[in-house]
């Protein structure tokens, strides 16, 4: 092995050194018995040879006995000292570029190396033994995280996740749902021990009378996966023993099992996204059911193909699961 | 003839045991290393890549020559002419450097 390392050495060596003393030196090597002492000496060698050693070509053109020049080709040569050290200072310039670009990349998420997800909840640690010192006369600055990625619009309409957001990072992590009843109780602006879908971000109409405001509020907790999923009596409204439970009740919407949430895992279904507002435009009487007669608005006329597609074991009515899965389907058929 | 020879001194360590060693026979490249080491008596060791950069060098300068041999795998080397007077003044520089310092050391002790 030493001795394959001892001929890629000798290898690397200029050509014309390599050629003239190259088998003398690893003869040597062979008869010796420091083999380790040769490697050192074959890479100080090595070194010396391109670095210190002028290998300059002396080529001038002669003239014949008839007056024709003469020309000679060489051996291809090593590049002269000179070119080597403008190699060395481009070099230094790309890479001072590149780092220049990394640590102003303009808010290109693209130029990032090195996290998929940049977020300082990498850089925060979950779990902590130590106990608060409250009498330490110390302050601690951060310096800002070279990249902060826009807050999602989803994450601003839902003061759920703003809140549980500390960092606004788009990604709810493992210490910020630990502390998520802590930061749930901050939204609890009128102090009544629970939140109501309007403390969770619901803006309803202030004109709606209370039945569809009472029908809007249910839908709004049930429709939105982190509300659905802290709200596990499906009252419409996070009591205070749910607040308590909410890091639990997050952790089962971590589909990948990776310990935090992100968006795509507290975003609402598409289908049901949109099943839900027809049945809370159609249904009327909150039965759960588009009955014929509530066919007959305006409203539903718009949403014709879309309520027969939906009603195809001929019931008379549509439920908000037959919508769901009509819109499903005509969803994939668009891909198709 | 010496200010011609004063552009090669004084000689670096290794030229100098080199040319030392080349001065009693002609040696091939181990044969170099041993007569090196033991001259320096184990001091001094030469690795085969400082040696062949200097014996390159002496050869270019003239002060050593490649000499044919039976042993086709071997390259022997000799020392020139001019070698063996860029040793002689070298080791004539050497002598009054080293008596320069025995004086100095007998004044002031």
């Amino acid at each position: 092995m030493t001795r394959w390392l001892y001929i890629r050495l000798l290898w690397l060596h200029p050509r014309t050194f390599r050629q003239r003393f190259g088998d003398e030196m690893l003869g040597i090597f062979d008869q010796s018995a420091e083999k380790s002492s040769l490697m050192v000496d074959g890479f100080l060698s090595l070194a010396r040879q391109w670095v210190l050693r002028e290998r300059a070509v002396t080529f001038s053109p002669t003239t014949a006995a008839d007056g024709v020049l003469l020309f000679y080709s060489t051996e291809p040569e090593i590049p002269r000292l000179s070119a080597l050290m403008r190699g060395a200072v481009i070099t230094f310039f790309l890479f001072g570029t590149i780092c220049f670009v990394m640590s102003h990349r303009w808010r290109q998420s693209g130029l990032i190396i090195g996290s998929h997800h940049p977020s300082l909840s990498h850089l925060l640690p979950a779990h902590t033994d130590a106990q608060p010192i409250a009498d330490l006369p110390a302050e601690v600055k951060m310096k800002p995280y070279p990249y902060q990625p826009p807050v999602s619009a989803y994450f601003r309409l839902m003061l759920v996740l703003g809140a549980l957001d500390a960092d606004q990072d788009n990604v709810i992590s493992a210490a910020e749902i630990d502390n998520a009843p802590a930061s749930l109780w901050k939204l609890d602006k009128n102090h009544d021990g629970k939140l109501s879908a309007e403390e969770c971000g619901l803006k309803p109409d202030p004109n709606l009378d209370p039945l569809t405001l009472g029908r809007m509020r249910l839908a709004f907790m049930r429709v939105h996966p982190v509300l659905a999923a802290l709200d596990t009596n499906h009252d419409g409204e996070i009591s205070e023993y749910e607040i308590r439970n909410a890091a639990a009740a997050l952790r089962t919407l971590d589909a990948n099992g990776d310990g935090k949430l992100v968006e795509n895992e507290v975003r609402p279904d598409a289908a049901v996204l949109m099943a839900s507002n027809i049945m809370f435009a159609l249904d009327k009487n909150g039965d759960g059911r588009i009955s014929p007669a509530e066919r007959k608005s305006m409203l539903a006329v718009r949403f014709r193909d879309l309520l027969d597609g939906a009603d195809r074991a001929r019931k008379g009515f549509v439920t908000e699961e037959d919508l769901v899965n009509e819109i499903r389907l005509s969803m994939e058929k668009r891909r198709e | 003839m010496k200010d011609d020879l004063s552009k090669f001194l004084p000689l670096a360590p290794a030229a100098l045991h080199i040319l030392l060693a080349l001065a009693g026979e002609d040696m091939h490249g181990y044969g170099i290393m041993q007569e090196v080491a033991r001259q320096s008596e184990g001091a001094y060791k030469l690795g085969p890549g400082t040696l062949y950069d200097n014996l390159q060098r002496l050869m270019d300068q003239g002060m050593v020559l490649e000499v044919t041999s039976d042993d086709p795998r071997r390259r022997y080397y000799r020392l020139s002419s001019l070698g063996r007077k860029v040793l002689s003044t070298e080791i004539s520089r050497l002598e009054g450097v080293v008596r320069e310092a025995r004086l100095h050391l007998r004044r002031s002790s």
